[in-house]
């Protein structure tokens, strides 16, 4: 194993380290509740081996330090010796968490720095059986205690190479002096901190032989900071020698200097052998085989004989890498990987092949057109000799003689050339008949291939809701509140760019269905209601549209308190009349808090209205329903995805701009004196309903030009607001593929991103939702100032 | 209760230049800046070093280091110079001298020419603006080593 690690390997560890942090999740859940399944245990085990594995390859000690433990703890489970607790439960879960935190460090170049010694602690704790209430502590199954002989402050430090490495390690001391790990910690705030590395490599190598670092040589010659380093060095001084010539004023800050013994964990291995299961021992020679193995899928010749047989064993254990072959909702370095079926590939494949052949028709086509044309030019220019030749005739004076034979030859001509367009039409009309099918073919291929793309991007919302389980469990647990979390229709696919904005909104509305939808035991029972209460999390595909559902069968919300509230915080006049579904998408308002009181759990009413702006941003909508008493659901509805949308283009003087079609209710002409002007707003009346109108060309504030006979209006909607978009003309529906647009630009309200039209112009596609917010505001700005305007020149 | 000998004073922290005979350390310092020359004088002088002698570029330096041999303990060496840049005078007194114990002087930002340095033989470096209690720990950590 090369110490080069490259950022393709970097990204599946990733992939696989979130993988099996949600295995291991999942396990422990389900050993919650069912503190013996076996499954579960094993699962558990082998999830914590795998990434232990991995992030020692990957060189992420920290992690497969951490990880070790708690697979130490683990095996102790799995081989009986410790009984599963709600305590050790607990540990397990803490553990995870700082495993995520340090996976999440690591994405972002960072190195988890948090205090994790109380948690490490009790996971080693369940490894030695000493953590308290455990019923079946000192079991007659309980291995003979061989392991470690080191103190545990070195042992936790002793890193783990792969065996290639130890070789490596092994060949290169030809001189068989006595080899120690060096492991230094560097002083960040030195100025030329990254001198470090080498200086003491330097002096380590005065002292003797470095046979290895870790990072490697060429990682500390570079300009990178590398805090903790480590150096294998064979040599003849002492340890406290090694110490001392390591040591380098302000720029180390702890040195930590141990015998590295190869052949330490041969020995510890074969004590184990004589114990009645080996497996469970982990003897870290061990380890580091299968740790090698599960990384390598070949078998490699290894140089002892004896743990061969074990190897092979764990490499059964060893789970397949990659088992699931679903894509994996990841963050920062590993956000740009897609696992994909690899059917759809071959589809999408098969399409690409289908094109290839039709641009190969295309091109026959081409040469056909310009055969005809060839051959009309021949005929055109025959028939303008025919032309000079009868008017030559015509004009002399042999006319008189020769009008007989003058019209044999005009009719048999004329009949040569009849029969010769008539055939040219023929063929002709074959070659357009043959490019019309072409086309429309090709049309067939291009909507598949667009819809072939797009499965591409689908990913299981399961990757989602993978997470709340663990959420709820806390919550609820924290809250004390019973709650079953029911979620159904896990497979429902959700594009990818959409799933992973998903995830903070629906964490959110499920915090807000335990924290304030749900009563406490106390209270259900009181209202006749069962124990525990349920919260349903379903998603499903609804026509072009996938629709999420949170539900809980709580206390429901009462449209009256959120009408007081919403009156108290000047939210909405005390006399305003609403329906039922506008009180509550009050709720959405910023600001608006039901709950009386704050806790640490939802918040303080900020949210609810993040939630309605990250799914709008989605092209996304949600509501609320509730009964009193009986519940509340929250409804998200989402597109199918973002990439590709249906778009109504349009005309605005000389712009062309696109509006998504799911927002538009319908389009109407009016001519100019259909705009009426009340209350200071321009307005139209549609069927006997009087809809606010904004003038697009006044929004982008483009320059006015001549008034036009009739105008279109495109009446748009968004959760039950209505209004109507005057622009110039329509120009019909189209999918618009959409592109996104740069930073600086994204912030422009109104515009939701660009898209390439056929003639290559841009045109920007239009964000109804804002534009209706922003359209009512400024038009009521403009028609301040106008006012203003007037009452000044008055 | 504490003795006053156990809280220590300024000097005490700061190594001095003598060995265990109690004769001096011998220095040559190289450096084309005169302002540095004479700060790192002061500080070696007043730690009882010896400056044997001093040089303003690299070739000057590996002669003058040719001329005092063997009775040079310790370099300390400017990494840009005129004429002959540092690493390559301490490539040239290390190829004469393998025992040869030099310090670099670097400003900060040459971390690259200072692991050179260091993996050429360099001992260990010092960094401008020069911090004198710095400097001469790290000198005598070089030096008493």
């Amino acid at each position: 194993m090369s110490d080069f690690i490259d950022e393709e390997l970097l990204k599946e560890w990733f992939e696989e380290a979130y993988d099996l942090i949600d295995k291991i999740e999942e396990s422990l859940l389900v050993l919650e509740s069912n503190t013996s399944d076996t499954e579960a245990i094993d699962s558990l085990f082998r999830a914590a081996h795998t990434l232990k594995g991995g992030s020692a390859t990957v060189q992420f000690l920290e992690i497969s330090h951490f990880t070790h433990t708690m697979e130490d703890a683990m095996d102790e489970i799995r081989n009986g010796a410790v009984q599963v607790s709600s305590v050790i439960v607990d540990v397990l879960l803490r553990a995870l968490d700082i495993i995520k935190e340090m996976v999440a460090a690591r994405a972002q170049n960072n190195v988890y720095s948090e205090d994790f010694d109380d948690t490490l602690n009790e996971l080693k704790k369940i490894a030695e059986h000493s953590i308290e209430e455990s019923p079946k502590k000192k079991t007659a199954k309980k291995v003979p205690v061989i392991e470690k002989k080191e103190e545990p402050a070195v042992e936790s430090s002793v890193f783990e190479f792969g065996e290639y490495d130890l070789m490596e390690i092994k060949q290169s001391n030809t001189e068989h002096l006595p080899i120690y790990q060096v492991t230094v910690d560097f002083n960040e705030d030195n100025p030329m901190r990254t001198v470090g590395g080498i200086q003491v490599f330097t002096s380590l190598r005065d002292a003797g032989n470095v046979l290895k670092t870790v990072p490697d040589f060429d990682s500390l010659y570079s300009d990178d900071f590398y805090q903790t380093v480590i150096y294998i060095v064979a040599t003849s001084e002492s340890k406290e020698k090694l110490q001392q010539i390591t040591e380098l004023p302000d720029m180390t800050k702890k040195i930590d200097v141990i015998p590295f013994d190869i052949d330490i964990p041969e020995q510890e291995y074969s004590e184990a052998e004589i114990t009645p299961e080996p497996e469970s021992k982990k003897a870290d020679i061990k380890d580091m085989l299968s740790m090698y193995i599960q990384n390598v899928p070949e078998e490699t010749p290894i140089e002892k004989a004896k743990p061969i047989k074990e190897v092979k064993h764990n490499q059964e254990e060893a789970p397949k890498k990659n088992p699931v072959p679903t894509a994996k909702e990841t963050k920062n370095v590993t956000s740009s990987v897609l696992r994909v079926d690899s059917s759809r590939i071959d589809e999408l494949l098969n399409l690409v092949s289908e094109i290839v052949i039709n641009k190969a028709t295309f091109n026959q086509l081409a040469i056909k057109y310009y055969e005809s044309i060839e051959q009309f030019s021949t005929m055109i220019n025959a028939f303008k000799d025919k032309d000079k030749h009868f008017s030559g005739l015509l004009t002399h004076n042999t006319l008189n003689n020769n009008i007989d034979n003058l019209k044999n030859e005009y009719q048999k001509d004329i009949a040569d050339f009849t029969t010769q367009f008539d055939s040219f039409l023929i063929g002709y009309k074959d070659i357009v008949e043959k490019f019309r099918s072409t086309s429309q073919s090709l049309d067939r291929i291009s909507s598949d291939l667009r819809e072939g793309v797009m499965r591409v991007r689908m990913i299981q919302i399961k990757q989602v809701f993978s997470r709340f389980p663990r959420l709820v469990r806390d919550l609820s647990r924290d809250l004390h509140k019973e709650i079953d979390l029911v979620m159904e229709g896990e497979e429902t696919e959700v594009d990818k760019a959409m799933l992973d904005d998903l995830s903070d909104p629906l964490i959110h509305m499920i915090r807000n269905a335990v924290d304030h939808g749900m009563e406490t035991p106390e209270e259900r029972l009181a209202a006749g209601k069962s124990v525990p209460g349920i919260v349903k999390l379903k998603a499903a595909n609804e026509g072009n549209l996938i629709s999420i559902y949170i539900s809980d069968d709580g206390r429901g919300i009462n449209p009256e308190s959120v009408r007081k509230k919403a009156i108290e915080r000047k939210i909405i006049s005390a006399d305003k009349q609403l329906s039922e579904q506008d009180t509550f998408a009050l709720l959405f308002e910023p600001g608006f808090s039901t709950a009386n009181q704050i806790t640490s759990v939802s918040g303080r009413g900020v949210g609810l209205d993040v939630v309605k702006k990250n799914i709008e941003k989605m092209s996304g909508t949600v509501r609320i329903t509730s009964v009193p008493g009986e519940g509340t659901t929250f409804v998200i509805k989402l597109p199918l995805t973002l990439a590709i949308i249906q778009g109504l283009m349009v005309r605005v003087q000389s712009e062309i701009y696109v509006l998504p079609i799911s927002s538009v209710i319908e389009s109407i002409r009016i001519s100019p004196k259909d705009i009426k002007s009340i209350d200071n707003y321009e307005v139209i009346n549609v069927r006997n309903e009087v809809l606010s109108l904004l003038r697009l060309s006044r929004l982008f504030n483009l320059k006015k030009s001549e008034d036009l006979e009739s105008y279109f209006v495109v009446i748009v909607g968004i959760n039950d607001k209505k209004m109507g978009l005057l622009v110039d003309s329509l120009i019909g529906e189209e999918d618009i593929v959409i592109k996104p647009l740069k930073d600086k630009y994204t912030t422009t309200p109104g515009i939701a991103g660009a898209t390439v039209l056929g003639d290559g112009t841009v045109s920007l596609i239009l964000d109804v939702s804002q534009i209706v917010e922003l359209g009512l505001k400024q038009e009521q700005e403009n028609q301040q100032n106008r006012k203003n305007n007037s009452n000044r020149r008055n | 209760m504490k003795s006053a000998s156990d809280f220590p004073t300024i000097n005490a922290k700061i190594p001095d230049g003598l060995k265990e005979d109690g004769s001096k350390y011998r220095v040559l310092l190289v450096d084309d800046s005169i302002f540095v020359k004479k700060q790192l004088q002061q500080m070696l002088l007043s730690q009882d070093y010896e400056v044997v002698d001093t040089a303003a570029d690299g070739e000057e330096a590996v002669a003058k280091y040719k001329q005092h041999y063997p009775n040079i303990d310790l370099v300390t060496m400017d990494i840009t110079m005129p004429k002959m840049d540092g690493l390559t005078a301490l490539e040239q007194i290390i190829e004469f001298d393998r025992s040869a114990k030099v310090v670099m002087i670097s400003a900060l930002g040459k971390e690259e020419l200072v692991k050179k340095a260091l993996l050429l033989g360099a001992r260990n470096f010092i960094i401008k603006p020069l911090d004198r209690v710095k400097v001469l720990e790290r000198l005598a950590s070089v030096v008493k080593r």
